[in-house]
């Protein structure tokens, strides 16, 4: 997509939060309706260009994230998108327009606003977590697994991301051993898979407690819950994936979020603020899916295009 | 054969649906009758990931093979009614009986309403759209049935409940029945003219054809073509929005096992893309896996590998 700089004296139609499936599609869908868009985002992609397999995107079999985002921004490409990227919003604000404080202070200000700023991994909030993190400790095992090739590897964690990256990191790694705290919560086909993988370990109720290591993970202190045994595993890294936190808080004292952190959307993908619209992993929609995102981008655009029609802005 | 999921229309919710439920390891059959009006969308520049564009025949293609790929199975199948006998739903078609655990209705746009003059002035005035809703209204009664396929008969067959006195009306059009119906047929009186207008004053009182003449008439079930999931939703109790089926944030329905999804759906009224039947269907697909316990409503983990 041609990025130009974005400026803090125009007023755009929408400003968008975010660079993942949900931000790009709203861009794209706000683009065809004619209006004047800018975007503000750390990177694109989210966390799908960090995904190697995506196979439950309608109309792609089998295809990488990094190759899929980039596909999604050639879609932009004709429209011109000005983007002020490397950067977080750290507050929003209502009012005549809705404005955007980014990290290094600039203010950006729109008629409409899209939130789709995506989420971050969760942690485990152990002893050496926090130290080791970079040196051993990863949140994301598709992307530093290849890093230990031939090497011993922990993955914490039992949903879709854990057990994927344990199939994928078994191609890779010599010995996976894959510890979670109670059952796994996986899709099935995906438990198949693992089952033929013969390098994988299964530790389940099993609790990490402590990550070890000085300059380098070297291995984990873990409980096995069933009989109530503290022990220690050798490792040359840990993979911690378990599950993700919505990138809220910087609305927080402007919309309503919930319990979990997620923006209460409604069905057309607004918050309680007039003008200000949610979209994908951020929001209350209960599966984090780039199908889901998708739709989601495409609404709230639409719902903004309508608002501003309506309110004559 | 007994399936785990069965989804009725092969577009792109239906489809999106079927490739959730198959990878999360349950049985899925896709029953559709082939025509999704996706195959003829020209070009295609809005769904995201086809920077120069797809035909949606292409789209289709590249879907089912995808679907195909995780185990789903396809049947080309007009289907003629849908009954939900605890645990069990069935669908019957033209070709055969389909049995599945729970449901996703995916069937697209509602049909058009017939244009015939004055069809919406009757309407719930004599003009009806479904005989297990309406059809005792019509008790003794002379009433007749709009259409020219299976469907119509399966119509005028249920009506035989509440009176005998029956006529299909093809409005001009040759009757298309298939073995199974054509049996059926002899019971029914047929009228294949064409229909120029409903007249009456408070209440549908005649017909009259485009040749001039007039025929009396109390009440006429419109059952022209294909039925529709709002068709059948009507009959299995399903609540609609008009011709829109009601569903709540997870896609089910206010029935227990059948969910919707696409523009059949009130979601879908006012944004109907691509992208969002295809995140509906998706939404269906998780929501039906957990309906049939195959994996937990897990808030933090559902990342897309």
């Amino acid at each position: 997509m041609p990025q130009s700089e974005l400026t803090q004296d125009t007023v755009y139609d929408v400003l968008i939060i975010g660079g993942g499936p949900a931000a790009l599609n709203a861009a794209l869908y706000a683009k065809r309706k004619g209006l004047q868009i800018g975007m503000i985002c750390k990177d694109f992609g989210g966390h799908v260009k960090d995904t190697v397999n995506i196979e439950n995107y309608l109309g792609f079999m089998r295809v990488d994230g990094y190759d899929l985002i980039e596909k999604f921004k050639e879609q932009l490409l004709q429209f011109e998108c000005p983007v002020k990227q490397f950067s977080e919003a750290v507050s929003i604000k209502d009012g005549d327009y809705k404005t955007v404080v980014t990290d290094d202070g600039s203010i950006f200000k729109g008629k409409t606003l899209i939130i789709a700023s995506g989420s971050r991994h969760r942690m485990l909030d152990i002893p050496g977590e926090k130290e080791l993190f970079g040196l051993g400790l990863s949140y994301c095992a598709i992307c530093d697994g290849p890093l230990f090739r031939g090497k011993d590897v922990i993955i914490a964690g039992g949903g879709n991301s854990a057990v994927g990256a344990a199939i994928d990191l078994s191609k890779i790694c010599r010995n996976i051993k894959i510890v979670h705290r109670s059952k796994f919560r996986a899709d099935k086909v995906l438990l198949d898979r693992l089952d033929d993988c013969i390098n994988v370990e299964i530790y389940l109720e099993h609790q990490i407690l402590e990550v070890l290591g000085k300059e380098f993970v070297e291995g984990i202190k873990l409980l096995d819950k069933s009989r109530s045994e503290v022990f220690e595993f050798p490792s040359n890294a840990l993979f911690i994936e378990i599950g993700l936190i919505p990138n809220a808080t910087f609305a927080k004292d402007t919309i309503d979020i919930n319990e979990f952190g997620e923006i209460i959307i409604d069905r057309l993908c607004a918050t309680n603020v007039p003008g200000i619209f949610a979209a994908g992993d951020v929001t209350t929609s209960p599966f984090k899916q780039i199908a889901i995102a998708i739709s989601e981008g495409a609404i709230a655009a639409l719902s903004a295009n309508e608002y501003i029609n309506r309110m004559g802005l | 054969m007994k399936y785990d999921v069965l989804i009725l229309g092969g577009g792109p919710a239906g489809l999106s649906a079927s490739i959730y439920t198959a990878r999360g390891g349950l049985l899925t059959l896709v029953v559709s009758h082939g025509k999704t009006p996706l195959l003829w969308a020209g070009s295609i520049d809005n769904y995201l990931g086809f920077s120069n564009g797809i035909t949606g025949k292409e789209l289709y293609a590249r879907s089912v093979e995808q679907a195909k790929n995780f185990g789903v199975e396809f049947a080309f199948d007009e289907i003629i009614s849908i009954d939900k006998t605890d645990p069990e739903i069935v669908l019957s078609g033209v070709s055969g009986d389909y049995t599945g655990s729970v449901l996703l209705l995916a069937t697209g746009n509602p049909p058009a309403k017939t244009t015939i003059k004055n069809a919406e002035q009757f309407d719930g005035k004599g003009i009806a759209y479904c005989v297990t809703c309406d059809g005792f209204f019509y008790k003794d009664k002379k009433a007749g049935v709009l259409g020219y396929k299976d469907y119509a008969i399966k119509e005028a067959m249920e009506l035989k409940n509440f009176t005998s006195d029956i006529t299909v009306y093809t409005n001009g059009r040759e009757l298309v029945l298939s073995e199974k119906f054509k049996s059926h047929a002899e019971d029914f009186r047929f009228e294949k003219r064409k229909i120029s207008s409903f007249e009456g004053n408070d209440f549908l009182e005649r017909i009259e054809f485009t040749d001039g003449d007039t025929e009396d008439i109390d009440g006429m079930f419109v059952a022209f073509g294909s039925a529709s999931s709002v068709d059948f939703a009507k009959k299995t109790g399903i609540i609609t929005n008009g011709d829109y089926i009601v569903v709540d944030p997870d896609q089910k329905t206010n029935i227990e096992g059948i969910f919707a999804a696409g523009s059949c759906t009130s979601n879908c009224r006012n944004v109907n893309q691509i992208a969002t039947s295809v995140g509906q269907g998706a939404l269906a697909g998780k929501k039906m896996l957990d309906y049939l316990g195959k994996s937990s409503a897990d808030y933090y983990n559902m990342r897309s590998t």
